[in-house]
């Protein structure tokens, strides 16, 4: 057999190196506790995985606490439910037992819980849509300046790339947390997250579109003697339409995901809903929460495929 | 409008020179045909009539106007130009890339918003007609229309506004004979109508015989040649059932 070359024993030890190197990095993450036999921790209350399957439809509230309550018009199925409860007292004055029955009537409503979810994700939808469209608003001008075949001046492009770039790199839950600060909580934090973010992420697509487009008949409508603005909305914006609407799409799509989590900071929508829920242990309301999520992105994503499909 | 190559010169790196000392002069009017192998220069010729460069040494001017000055870019309006590959916004269609011929006359909100008057609507139909393209393909986009129906379309976008120049790079590279014919008819009997010059660059000597009454050859960026031929003379339409058979196709 022949030898090992120099090289064969440097490539094994490289590969050997890189190999233990990984094993300490899969341990330093935690994925080594994954092979021991234990379990996760759960602690003694029902375990989440059992509570979200428990979905929770209804929801109950006192009659006392809605005043504007016509007994005689109920709601939609909805209806009244009395609850008697017997409850042991003990009367301070004179250190006796007492049992007392208490009469309560709650309104309740079989898909009332639905119908809040439902009202918390559709204000998601508008954050969403308010933050895309507000993109897409800032993303036009900031792209125009940033594409080569528009912008002559190259120190002012490399500046406003520059610009588009620092957009994108910040996450929009971290520019959430300081929106939040800014304006409270609420949907308008949410809003200006995602269209912050998303300027930047429309505004180096379309860019780069607007690069790609066929040179020739940008040169045939410069020849003409008209701005370079001109030529843009005559020779490129045919062109890169398609591929602009494709981004939008991408950019709605993915807002719509993102603005469920975004009520996590306090940007509001169903993410904050859904984080008061968790951490009150409400696993039925969560599991609730999350199949609602789940729906709506189906959805979209089979709208937004229908309508590339109609347009592009 | 009156063109002057006056000794133009365009230097490339590594002394590539496209136009080399080219002297010409095209009168108002004149239909002049630009022959010559590839790479003597006919196109860089054109491109420069366009605007779409400019002279290393020597003066190009329109109508006696330095081409570089500002006072040019108004005459420049008036200029038209054919590119070799059509040069048009294929997605876009047929009327919409008709109707950009006109874009140097109209306000910008108007074309940024594309509201376009109704009397350049009327205009590009017309040129449509014009260039035979049925009124029906005026909504169609230029994909989806053949190579020498995109070229019709590119002619008319040429008309809009009756240009006082027509620049044509080489109209008849893609087409067969009977539709080159066609198109020699369409061109000179526009530029006829119009009044305006008609500059060509062609590749076939018969094609420039029969249609052009002057032929300019290039070769290595400067004029070789310089015919001119008396008119009735040295045109000859091409026979009658050539130009029927054509039709048909």
């Amino acid at each position: 057999m022949r030898a090992p070359s120099r090289g064969m024993v440097w490539r094994g030890a490289l590969a050997a190196a890189l190999l233990l190197l990984a094993l300490a990095s899969a341990h330093h993450v935690g994925l080594t506790s994954l092979l021991s036999a234990s379990a996760p921790q759960t602690g003694d209350r029902a375990s989440p995985w059992v509570g979200l399957m428990q979905l929770q439809l209804s929801d109950r509230t006192e009659v006392s606490r809605l005043p504007d309550l016509d007994i005689d018009n109920l709601p939609l199925f909805s209806r009244i439910e009395t609850v008697v409860e017997a409850e042991r007292q003990m009367d301070p004055a004179t250190g006796r037992e007492v049992r007392s029955v208490s009469t309560r009537h709650y309104l309740y409503r079989p898909f009332g819980y639905v119908a809040e979810v439902a009202a918390m994700l559709l204000l998601s939808l508008e954050i969403a849509f308010w933050g895309t469209a507000l993109a897409l608003l800032a993303a036009i001008p900031l792209s125009l300046l940033a594409a080569s075949n528009i912008m002559g001046n190259a120190p002012a492009r490399s500046a406003v790339r520059g610009l588009i770039a620092a957009l994108r790199a910040i996450p929009e839950l971290v520019v959430a947390l300081f929106l939040v600060l800014l304006y409270g909580f609420g949907a308008l934090p949410g809003v200006l997250a995602l269209a912050l973010h998303g300027a930047g992420f429309l505004g180096k697509f379309f860019a780069d579109d607007i690069e790609d487009a066929d040179p020739q008949p940008q040169r045939a409508i410069r020849a003409m003697g008209v701005s370079r603005l001109i030529v843009w909305r005559l020779a490129i914006l045919p062109q890169t339409w398609p591929a602009h609407l494709g981004h939008v799409l991408y950019l709605l799509d993915r807002n719509l995901r993102m603005s469920t989590i975004i009520g996590l900071v306090g940007g509001g929508g169903i993410g904050q809903e859904l984080k008061g829920r968790f951490d009150m242990f409400d696993y039925g309301h969560v599991g609730t929460i999350m199949l609602a999520i789940l729906i709506t992105i189906f959805s979209i994503e089979w709208f937004s495929g229908w309508a590339r499909k109609r347009l592009a | 409008m009156r063109l002057d190559f006056e000794d133009v010169t365009i230097a490339l790196a590594q002394s590539v020179r496209p136009l080399d000392g080219l002297s010409l002069r095209i009168g108002p009017g004149e239909q002049v045909a630009i022959l010559g192998p590839s790479g003597a220069g006919k196109s860089t010729l054109l491109n420069m009539a366009a605007g779409l460069c400019r002279p290393t040494r020597g003066r190009f001017s329109i109508a006696g106007i330095d081409g570089s000055l500002p006072a040019a870019r108004e005459l420049r309006k008036r200029i038209a130009m054919v590119h070799q590959q059509f040069a048009l916004v294929r997605r876009a269609s047929v009327l919409q890339n008709v109707m950009m011929g006109s874009a140097a006359r109209l306000a910008p909100w108007r074309i940024l918003l594309g509201v376009y008057p109704d009397a350049v609507v009327a205009e590009a139909m017309s040129a449509l007609g014009a260039v035979g393209i049925e009124a029906h393909r005026a909504r169609h986009r230029v994909l989806d229309l053949s190579g020498g129906q995109q070229q019709r379309v590119a002619i008319a976008r040429a008309m809009m506004g009756s240009p006082a120049v027509i620049l044509v790079d080489e109209p008849v590279a893609s087409l067969d004979p009977l539709l080159a014919e066609d198109m020699m008819i369409l061109l000179t009997s526009l530029s006829s109508r119009l009044g305006a010059s008609l500059v060509c660059s062609l590749h076939q000597h018969d094609l420039a015989r029969r249609y052009f009454p002057r032929i300019v050859t290039l070769e290595n960026g400067r004029v070789l040649s310089d015919e001119r031929q008396t008119a009735g003379a040295g045109i000859t339409r091409p026979p009658r059932d050539l130009r029927r058979l054509s039709r048909q196709s």
